[in-house]
């Protein structure tokens, strides 16, 4: 393709550049590692691309504190040295000097050259996730996260709440988010269900759009915590997604252990045959309806979606559902029949098929196995109409 | 009335001044007398009217939205909410607003279309512009535009940023279409003026005016109506898709129908990042003459600012994929994008460097104009290099959408394209209305811009590296210090507006008289009468080298300056 042979051909340039730099580099070590004073304003460095990226903000900062500095002084001093009264004639009338004016051309020329290259030589560390990498399936739709493990484990996003006192952001439950083995590479895949969203975590410094109709990546790999409990940090959506934009944001946990990680692994799995209407609420957390649906009697709570309590039951006139889905072709024809059985799991398996009348976009397709979907039925009749 | 003829003529003279004074704003009167003018002066100032208009109405929802962050949860927004919207929605609604307004109706039309018209026939030499009713014309398409964006306002509103991306932008219900088919309407203004000046500046140059004679202020203008008439014709084509893909739902930008999101930013980064050289080219053009005739001194490197100026306008044509480095643009393009924006980088690199040396050896005189010169280097410096931490294929994956970005295009965007405005209305006041405002009052009102700018954007710096990201209604408490500064810093700036339009619209009816030339210039609209009179020369004037100060005397009589060549 002609853009990888493109890229190729600048890191053959970047070879040559890279001595020079390794130079600048050893020079500069001091000043650009991590937690000197030219990383100022920088969140906690707690990934594998924090280093590179840091030290390039800090080269920068360096850069732009030599320019900015002296600009700032002659401004100031020539507007005080060379103040006269009015009509007084200026003291010179140079009108160029070419020497000076090619010198301050190529000088910064030169230094835009480096900064683009070693900004070009980390962004190409950070494209392609290393083969050994831990792959994680990332679905967003507004406005929820959805994580779903090799193990097969599926986890809805944490958007915690404020505190009472506005303090603080505090996690609602900590088997939700996303959770990560320690010490190794890990790999996002990403898909959009509805529209754009982009997934940051400032301490990674790791930022990539997720496109709906594309499949978008990145890896990491997250620094080992220090003590024994999990290290926890925010994900947030930085591409403007709609009404609760500022609400996509899910916690993170990096394991401390294996073990660690492997006890919420099957937390996160188990499930009991024996009391499916426990394990439908524990499915509706981790499937992440609980981002859109709401299970409060008074039917508080996130409302996207329709509430689930009172659900099952309903009759056709109390429950106006239609054929299609309000953005899709719209066929119009009103269902008959109540909300039963048949039409939950048609509803779940197949959202574009039926839609509610009064909801505005069709829901998202969650995978959901047989017996999940046992369990989540089983779960929405037990709030059914009282 | 015919395109205005340059004639021939060799007097010097400018006309006699009759007993009471004929100017532009006297010649004639009544409400047709502007409404139908075709006057570029009276064009200029109505346009100039609707820009500050705007302005002060960008500005409230600006501080809206600075309210709102004051503290994480609900704030005030919840105040404004119907029973049928969240008070998130009617914060997305504010920012949407405020950017689009801001963008659309203030910066763009700003300078070009406000101070462009006023002053740029007068400067060239010219009676008018080539084409005075396609000028009338395209400030009523701005009217038009103008009024689809207030009918949205009063409609519920409109959602999706000023950027309008898709698919978010075509699945919801708010007003989305007719807030893009005004923008739509004032790309047609913006193309409008931008060919008459193109045409003005190649056909109606009096001899002598030769292109390096011409002061710079015009070779940023001219740089500015080429990206006009070549940039915008693309937003409207992407506005038009996007209208029929929401209405016809064809699959162009939307993954639903077969489309792709990101074709969308590529189409609207191609008109956008120009639109920022639209916004700031004729800025630093403005700056050019300020600090030139402030220190009464030329240009120092004349020909290199007013190569830059064209260097940059050609560039900023190539660099509109460094807006979606984390988009799933591929690596390569990425490269080529981070690559040649470093390339722009040097032409404003250059124009900071001769300004300073402008400076160097002058006589200044620190006006109200030159205060906002000297803000203008300042302010433009700091936009300016943040832009390399933007630039860099890596940083800019963390700062990307967050508030670093928010703070870097306001200090480009508002502290050097509007005060680059600001300068030039404080500059050319006394020559439009004829009178003087109170330097008092502009003083004080300048500082607490000033430093309410500061205070509330580079701020945000902090809060951009600390990962605080954009267009959020509530966020993390750790941000919460930042916000709270920042908004401060937003209302020193409003009592500093405010101050402005109580001593802008007090000189106009107790200011002091002006004289032709208050502040000692030498390019052709000091040679006129304050307020100019209708069709600026009686005959062609005597074009001499604009940046000779030598023969410009200060008479303290008049408190103003003499021309000894060109009395
Ligand atoms: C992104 C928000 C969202 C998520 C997440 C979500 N839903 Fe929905 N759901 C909706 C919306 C919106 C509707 C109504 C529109 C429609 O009928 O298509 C809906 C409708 C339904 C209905 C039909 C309800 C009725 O009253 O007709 C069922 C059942 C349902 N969802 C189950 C689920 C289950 C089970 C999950 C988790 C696996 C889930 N939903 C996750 C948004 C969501
Ligand atoms: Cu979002
Ligand atoms: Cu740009």
């Amino acid at each position: 393709m002609a853009g990888s042979s493109i890229t190729t051909a600048l890191g053959d340039l970047g070879g040559l550049g890279s001595a020079g730099l390794a130079w600048l580099e050893t020079r500069m070590v001091g000043l650009l590692a991590e937690g000197s004073i030219w990383t100022t304003g920088m969140p906690a460095a707690k990934s594998n691309h924090a280093g590179p990226i840091d030290s390039d903000y800090a080269f920068i900062t360096i850069i732009c504190t030599i320019f900015f500095v002296p600009i700032t002084i002659a401004l100031v001093y020539f507007a005080f040295r060379y103040k006269k009264a009015p009509g007084e004639k200026a003291e010179s009338d140079v009108s160029h000097n070419t020497p000076l004016e090619v010198t301050w051309t190529v000088i910064p020329m030169l230094i835009v050259v480096v900064m683009f290259y070693i900004g070009f030589r980390h962004a190409n560390m950070m494209y392609a996730a290393p083969a050994d990498a831990y792959t994680v399936h990332v679905t967003a739709s507004q406005w929820s996260w959805s994580f779903l493990h090799p193990s097969g484990a599926q986890m809805g996003g944490d958007i915690g709440k404020l505190s009472p006192d506005r303090k603080a952001r505090e996690t609602t439950d900590p088997d939700l988010g996303l959770h990560l083995p320690p010490g190794v590479p890990i790999r996002l895949v990403m898909n959009s269900t509805d529209v754009l969203h982009s997934f940051y975590i400032p301490e990674f410094r790791v930022k990539q759009d997720v496109v709906p109709g594309k499949t978008s990546s990145l890896w990491f790999t997250p620094d080992l915590p220090e003590g024994d409990e999990p290290d926890m940090y925010w994900l947030l959506c930085t591409e403007y997604c709609g009404k609760d934009h500022s609400n996509m944001l899910s916690a993170v946990y990096v394991h401390p252990t294996m073990e660690s990680f492997l006890q919420w692994q099957t937390r996160a799995t188990a499930l009991d045959p024996d009391n499916p209407v426990e394990s439908g609420a524990k499915l509706y957390v981790r499937k992440g309806c609980a981002t859109c649906h709401s299970v409060a009697p008074d039917g508080s709570g996130p409302n996207t979606g329709p509430t689930w309590s009172g659900l099952w039951g309903l009759s056709a006139d109390e429950h106006q559902v239609h054929e299609g889905s309000p953005t899709g072709p719209k066929r119009g024809v009103a269902m008959t029949g109540e909300a039963g059985e048949e039409y939950l799991r048609e509803s779940i398996r197949n959202p574009t098929a039926l839609w509610r009348e009064g909801y505005i976009q069709p829901m998202a397709a969650v995978k959901v196995d047989d017996t999940e979907l046992f369990f989540l039925i089983e779960y929405i009749k037990s709030l059914g109409k009282q | 009335m015919n395109p205005p003829e340059t004639a021939a003529a060799t007097s010097t003279q400018v006309a006699e001044a009759p007993a009471v004074p004929n100017h532009y704003l006297n010649h004639s009167k009544g409400f047709l007398s502007w409404a139908l003018t075709l006057d570029h002066k009276r064009i200029g100032l109505m346009y100039l009217v609707g820009v500050l208009g705007c302005f002060a109405l960008g500005g409230i929802f600006a501080l809206l939205v600075r309210t709102e962050l004051w503290a994480p949860g609900d704030t005030i927004a919840g105040m404004f909410a119907s029973p049928g919207s969240s008070p998130q929605e009617v914060y997305n609604m504010w920012f949407t607003v405020h950017g689009a307004v801001m963008v659309f109706l203030v910066i763009i039309p700003g300078v070009p279309a406000a101070l462009g018209n006023f002053v740029l026939p007068i400067m060239l030499g010219a009676k008018d512009v080539a084409f005075p009713r396609l000028n009338l014309g395209s400030f009523y398409l701005w009217v038009i535009g103008a009024l689809f964006f207030v009918y949205t306002l009063f409609n519920g509103g409109v959602d999706g940023g000023w950027t309008f991306y898709t698919p978010y932008s075509a699945s919801q219900a708010t007003n989305v279409i007719p807030a893009l088919l005004g923008v739509f309407i004032l790309g047609f203004s913006s193309i409008f003026t931008g060919m008459n000046f193109v045409v003005t500046i190649h056909k109606l140059r009096p001899p002598g005016m030769t292109w390096f004679r011409m002061p710079l202020f015009l070779w940023g203008s001219y740089a500015t109506a080429l990206i006009q008439v070549l940039a915008t014709p693309v937003l409207g084509i992407t506005l038009l898709l996007l209208i029929m893909e929401k209405t016809l739902h064809v699959g162009i930008f939307s993954p639903e129908y077969g489309g792709d999101p990101v074709l969308y930013q590529h189409f609207f980064w191609f008109y956008s990042h120009p639109a920022v050289y639209i916004m700031i080219l004729p800025a630093m053009g403005i700056v050019s003459e300020l600090i030139s005739v402030h220190s009464h001194k030329r240009p120092f490197g004349y020909q290199f600012i007013a190569y830059s100026s064209i260097a940059i306008a050609v560039f900023g044509f190539l660099v509109w994929g460094h807006h979606m480095f984390t988009s799933t643009q591929s690596p390569a393009m990425n490269a080529i994008f981070s690559a040649i924006t470093f390339s722009v980088s040097i032409p404003s690199a250059i124009k900071v460097f001769n300004w300073l040396a402008t400076m160097w050896g002058g006589s200044i005189r620190l006006t109200v104009p030159m205060l906002y010169g000297l803000a203008f280097i300042f302010l433009f410096s700091i936009g300016g290099l943040t832009g390399l931490y933007l630039g860099t294929l890596s940083t800019d994956i963390h700062f990307h959408d967050t508030y670093f970005v928010v703070a870097h295009f306001h200090y480009v965007m508002m502290g050097s394209a509007l005060i680059g405005m600001f300068g030039g209305v404080h500059h050319w006041w006394p020559k439009m209305v004829g009178r003087h405002y109170n330097g008092t009052l502009a003083r004080i009102s300048w500082a607490l811009i000033f430093v309410g700018f500061n205070v509330t954007f580079f701020t945000q710096f902090l809060l951009g590296s600390q990962g605080m990201p954009r267009r959020y209604y509530d966020y993390l408490p750790r941000y919460e210090i930042y916000h709270k500064i920042s908004t401060v810093g937003s209302y020193m700036m409003a009592a500093g507006f405010l101050i402005m339009a109580f001593y802008l619209l007090q000189s106009i009816f107790g200011g002091r008289k002006s004289p032709a030339n208050p502040w000692g210039a030498n390019t052709l609209e000091w040679h006129c009468t304050s307020p100019p009179p209708h069709d600026n020369f009686a005959t062609a004037p005597a074009i001499e080298d604009c940046y000779d100060y030598s023969g410009i005397d200060y008479d303290a009589k008049i408190g103003g300056y003499t021309s000894r060549a060109n009395p």
